[in-house]
């Protein structure tokens, strides 16, 4: 394994402070990595039958076509099955018992038969999905990956329920979620790929689904390391305030920490293809030091499915010397920017929502600004969609008369991406 | 902590990795590249190196603090405490070394964490020669600059004050030590910061005899002082910004002081330095006894003028001695810099010793190795160097 842990970071802090950031980039590397048997794969498509999958009829004309195209994509031996969500949970396929199934000629050819049997009807409980799909996935090892969409709001029961069902699945597998057109909400799929660690996104348009679950089936089948954790030890009366993924997108991990002893945490990260590279940023609250004292912050380790195989370290020197002590690190800055970005996005719309148009203008005005400086050229784009941009250097913007709400949630649902420090001229 | 030069562990760095190797490999167990084989004209033990890797490298060498307890309950392993973090004692915070009428000092100061300024000395034959470097903060490692650089600088000296002519030579060997210096600062093995430079360091190397001229190569801010006759006089021009200002006329030295630039360094040993800086070669020849100090600005930054120097220094007492209580001087002061001082005693001439060195030398002198210890400073202003001819 070539996995790569990298720090950057300003270590200099003056006497007096104790709040430590650091980047930390990690590399997954291109070298050759044992080959998953497909018995250690396993998917579960999730599709959402509610009634309102049929107005349009478009939509469940889609979703069964996209389910028999990811079919068609899964090698022989991977395990896999099909839910059917409603307000409750239907195993569609396998057709009997409650367990996955692998795949095979017929296994192919008898899922695809039922995809195109998928009918709308009732409300929709996602927990009772997600509880499905965990059930289904107990007992085997290796990569478990669901894919859910959804077209719709959870509203056949209470938030709690699934909140208490996310917790059971935490750790679990891991969940992509897809919400189809307008009627969805952002935050509630948000939060079910924040706890099981896959990304969100918006289909706008009911055909554009094939393609959306084909990509999830190769990015599915490209991953061959399970589970990448992440271990941070800081120094006894220290403070991780916290740890978040910040490239390819924002996902705060603090509340995922498990401890591993009385000074170590250990965050997931689910699982990892070859030559991915993703960025987390890392605060450490230590204790504040007097001038001339060195402290290690922390030690950031890599642990491949239980082995630790990288160690970097993070540190603090407390100066006197202004020069060090007030220099940001370019990459800290860089991400600080679009965690704020992405903030600001969220505050704007949500101020818009509420129709506090001078909140929104600055809130979005601002994120102009900072997705421009930042080279984070798709969310400009995106954002162009809900304001008119006059300067966007400057933030300047106003609010659009009439915008789209499928714009905004694609706005919404997009803000957590990132782009990486783009590099200034030559040196 | 004390640590003299016969206490330390010497070891040689390979060229091209990096990687510590022994003095008598033929080629580097880590990367397979042959090492250069050693000139038999170099005496001995001046072919060992200080270490250049220290504890902060995940995976570097084990620190020699490993295993050993720390106040707080805590145990240090790989130079952190394992539980609150500290980082274990550098051996190069205090070090001191004492050959008789040469000897030195360098110490970490009090606001900084660790010292970046070096140090070599040796005594070959009748000659004491004397390297202070101070690494340049803002660049990565430059306590493995200043180390590289004195080490280097110690070896090429000593070989040329061991050859013949040796006093004829010394400024053309002043010339050769500095690019010596500045060959094994680019070499070293480095990992780019965005916002570092490339490890740099100043640079000041002395040779001073029984008799003869002393000889002085400067390039940085590091500084000689030659003290006699009742009064100390500075023999080397800093390469800073206040000092060419002052040398182009355009400001006096305390509108130049009060210049929050006064202190940036114009010229030093690096690889991003100018490859046509050559160092001031500065010959002074005293027509009696003496005693020559070099030091990092640490120290002279706590100097108000010469005299200042010339009042804080006994006349009775031991070079060593000299050199410890100054670095305690500036601490004392503030402590706002790494210091280091390093003092060479000119005896009173001997009555039958001739004024010039013999036509004939005699046969090569023993050479007695020298201590090459290192630490660095923190803040750099390093200036250029000036020539002095007495």
């Amino acid at each position: 394994m070539s996995f790569t842990a990298t720090v950057f970071q300003n270590e200099y802090l003056p006497a007096g402070s104790g709040e430590v950031h650091a980047i930390v980039t990690v590399d997954a590397g291109d070298a050759a990595v044992a080959a998953v048997a497909p018995s250690e794969r396993s998917i579960v498509l999730i599709v959402d039958t509610s009634g309102s999958m049929s107005s349009p009829m478009s939509k469940i004309h889609a979703a069964r076509q996209a389910v028999a195209a990811a079919v068609d994509e899964l090698p022989d031996g991977v395990n896999f099955a099909i839910v059917s969500g409603f307000h409750e949970a239907t195993l569609m396929y396998p057709r009997s018992g409650r367990d996955l199934v692998a795949a095979s000629e017929t296994t192919r050819a008898d899922a695809r038969e039922v995809a195109s049997n998928l009918d709308p009807s009732g409300g929709t409980a996602i927990s009772t999905w997600l509880q499905l799909a965990r059930e289904l996935f107990d007992g085997h090892a290796g990569i478990k990956l669901a894919y859910l969409l959804t077209d719709g709001k959870n509203e056949s029961e209470s938030a709690d329920r699934l909140t208490e069902e996310l917790a059971r699945c935490a750790g679990q597998f891991q969940c992509d979620a897809r919400g189809v057109g307008d009627q969805w909400v952002v935050d509630e799929l948000r939060r079910i790929t924040s706890t099981l660690l896959g990304q969100v996104d918006i289909i706008k348009e009911p055909d554009l689904m094939d393609d959306d679950f084909r990509d999830f089936m190769a990015r599915a089948l490209g991953k061959t390391i399970g589970d990448v954790r992440l271990q941070v030890w800081a120094p006894q009366g220290a403070n991780i305030r916290y740890v978040k993924q910040v490239a390819p997108s924002i996902e705060d991990l603090t509340a995922l920490a498990e401890p591993a002893d009385t000074l170590t945490n250990t965050y997931p990260t689910g699982a990892w293809a070859p030559g991915e590279s993703r960025d987390y940023h890392v605060c450490i609250d230590v204790p504040p030091g007097e001038v001339g004292d060195e402290r290690l912050a922390a030690r950031i380790m890599l642990a491949l499915d239980g082995e630790v195989t990288q160690t970097s370290l993070v540190k603090s020197i407390f100066t006197g010397d202004h020069a060090l002590t007030t220099r940001i690190d370019p990459q800290v800055a860089h991400y600080t920017g679009q965690a704020e970005l992405a903030t600001a996005i969220r505050e704007g719309l949500a101020a818009r929502r509420d129709g506090d148009e001078a909140e929104a203008t600055v809130k979005l005005g601002r994120a102009v600004q900072l997705a421009h400086e930042s080279g984070n050229e798709s969310t400009v784009r995106l954002l162009a969609k809900v304001v008119e941009v006059e300067d966007p250097a400057a933030g300047t913007v106003r609010l659009k008369k009439k915008v789209e709400t499928i714009d905004e949630m694609e706005l919404d649902t997009r803000s957590t991406r990132t782009v990486r420090v783009t590099p200034k001229g030559g040196a | 902590m004390t640590v003299s030069a016969t206490e330390q562990e010497l070891t040689v760095i390979c060229p091209e990795c990096g990687a510590s190797v022994y003095p008598d490999d033929r080629f580097c167990e880590a990367c397979g590249s042959d090492l250069p084989v050693r000139e038999s004209a170099a005496p001995d033990g001046i072919d060992a190196q200080p270490a250049q890797p220290d504890a902060d490298d995940a995976d570097g060498p084990a620190d020699p603090a490993d295993g050993s307890a720390h106040d707080c309950g805590g145990t240090f392993h790989d130079g952190w405490c394992d539980t609150c973090g500290m980082r274990a004692p550098d051996p190069r915070d205090h070090v001191e070394v004492d050959r008789g009428h040469l000897a030195g000092a360098s110490d970490r100061g009090l606001r900084h964490h660790r010292n970046e300024d070096a140090m070599a000395l040796a005594v070959v034959g009748d000659l004491a020669v004397g390297i202070v470097a101070d690494g340049v903060s803002a660049t990565v490692d430059p306590q493995h600059a200043s180390t590289a650089a004195v080490t280097a600088a110690l070896e090429s000296l000593v070989q040329a004050a061991t050859g013949d002519g040796l006093h004829e030579h010394l400024g053309a060997a002043m010339v050769a030590a500095h690019a010596r210096a500045v060959a094994a600062v680019t070499a070293l093995n480095w990992t780019p910061r965005p916002d570092l430079g490339a490890p740099s360091c100043t640079f000041l190397a002395a040779v001073l005899g029984t008799h003869g001229p002393i000889w002085m190569g400067s390039l940085g801010d590091c500084r000689a002082y030659w003290l006699a006759d009742g009064r100390a006089r500075q023999l080397t021009q800093d390469d800073s910004w206040a000092a060419e200002e002052v040398r182009a006329g355009r400001m006096t030295m305390d509108q130049a002081d009060a210049d929050p630039r006064s202190h940036v360094i114009t010229r030093w040993v690096g690889e991003d330095g100018d490859p046509a800086w050559q160092p001031d070669v500065v010959r002074h020849e005293p027509d009696g006894p003496g005693r020559l100090i070099l030091c990092s600005d640490g120290l002279w930054n706590h100097l108000a003028d010469e005299a200042a120097l010339f009042a804080l220094v006994d006349p009775e007492a031991a070079p060593l001695a000299v050199a410890v209580s100054l670095a305690q001087f500036a601490n004392d002061a503030g402590g706002d810099d790494n210091v280091t001082v390093v003092v060479m005693d000119r005896p009173p001439a001997s009555a039958d010793l001739p004024p010039d060195p013999p036509a004939d030398p005699p046969a090569d002198p023993p050479a007695v190795p020298s201590a090459v210890t290192a630490a660095q400073a923190g803040t750099t202003s390093a200036p250029p160097i000036q020539e002095e001819s007495p």
